[in-house]
């Protein structure tokens, strides 16, 4: 009786780390997959992966490798999809603004729709019922309206602006 | 921070609720435009109703006033003039979709209110034309409002029965 042992495949970062992965989780790459569908010959050679640092892949390896074993698992689908949510909210909850951003940026580059999906949610959870100013600071926006342009907007939504949380950082 | 495109901010957006859209107008004149394009207004819509986000219960509350209930957390319940508060006018819900209300004031004037940027839109009167020699009769009249995908557009019908002796007459107008 013959095993097959699982294909690998290496990916080299911008910062010039190389993961071996199984092909499986390397699939779950859209970018990747994209270029094997594209390349069915491709030698194995390192894949470059310009937009991505070592740090973000390793998070995203991690994260692919762990809903690949939950939609394995298939047939508990209720509990699996708990598990599911509570490894997504951890993930949110241990980057910082600046890291969710850099996360998003690389997961976008390597086409993850479901894992970008969840860090939208993360990030939108983390902007909504906030002020202007804190939007601003998140994402480095300058503000381009003069002070009446702007006092004009607040004075036509009003309401939108009461209750709103205060800012956290 | 490294920025975000245009494509990839939308798709953060597209998750908040119209209340944080209209506050975050404020944050830059592009983040203003992107709000207000039509483009981005549909995505808003089809991926709330996807993810059934950003439903609100409407309830009269006193004559000119209206609760906002939000379903996603019920705490956050904000008080809602009417369109036409200020004119006393009373109005009464025909129809809703898509978070469009169609209304009626007592004028029999006809509404299109969004709740949730408290904008409202009077839609042009249309009469209907009765039947000559004009029939002494008792009317009952019927409003259907809904979105029409193949005009992109919303469309509410009126239907007035009008009941005569034996006769039955029955007139559709559609705006």
């Amino acid at each position: 009786m013959s095993t097959t042992v699982p294909k690998k495949i290496t990916l080299r970062t911008a910062d010039n780390h190389e993961f071996e992965v199984d092909e499986a989780v390397a699939m779950e790459l859209g970018t990747v997959k994209t270029f094997f569908d594209e390349n069915p010959d491709a030698t194995d050679e390192p894949i470059p992966l310009p937009n991505v640092s070592s740090k973000c892949l390793s998070t995203i390896i991690e994260y692919c490798k762990f809903h690949l074993s939950l939609r394995a698992r298939g047939n508990d689908s209720s509990s699996a999809e708990e598990e599911g949510k509570v490894y997504d909210e951890e993930l949110i909850k241990t980057h910082d603004n600046e890291s969710l951003v850099e996360l998003i940026l690389a997961v976008n580059y390597l086409n993850i729709k479901d894992m970008l999906d969840t860090l939208n949610q993360g990030v939108a959870d983390r902007i909504k019922n906030k002020s202007v100013e804190y939007v601003r600071r998140f994402f480095g926006i300058e503000n381009d309206y003069t002070p009446e342009e702007e006092a004009e907007i607040r004075a036509q939504y009003e309401w939108a602006f009461e209750g709103v949380d205060p800012d956290d950082d | 921070m490294a920025t975000l495109s245009h494509d990839m901010t939308l798709d953060i957006l597209r998750c908040l609720s119209v209340n944080d859209l209209l506050r975050f107008k404020c944050v830059s004149k592009f983040w203003c435009s992107w709000i207000e394009d039509p483009y981005f207004i549909k995505l808003h819509l089809s991926y709330s109703l996807k993810t059934n986000t950003n439903r609100s219960l409407i309830v009269r509350y006193c004559k000119y006033q209206f609760l906002s209930v939000n379903y996603d957390s019920p705490k956050t319940t904000r008080s809602l003039k009417q369109p036409l508060s200020e004119q006393k006018k009373y109005i009464q819900i025909l129809g809703s979709c898509n978070g469009l209300l169609a209304v009626e004031d007592d004028d029999g004037r006809i509404l299109l209110w969004n709740p949730s940027t408290r904008k409202y839109q009077v839609l042009p009167s249309t009469e209907i034309e009765f039947p000559s020699p004009p029939i002494r009769c008792s009317r009952s009249t019927y409003y259907g409002f809904g979105y029409d995908p193949i005009s992109d557009d919303y469309k509410l019908i009126r239907m007035v029965q009008s009941h005569g002796n034996n006769d039955e007459y029955f007139h559709s107008e559609a705006k």
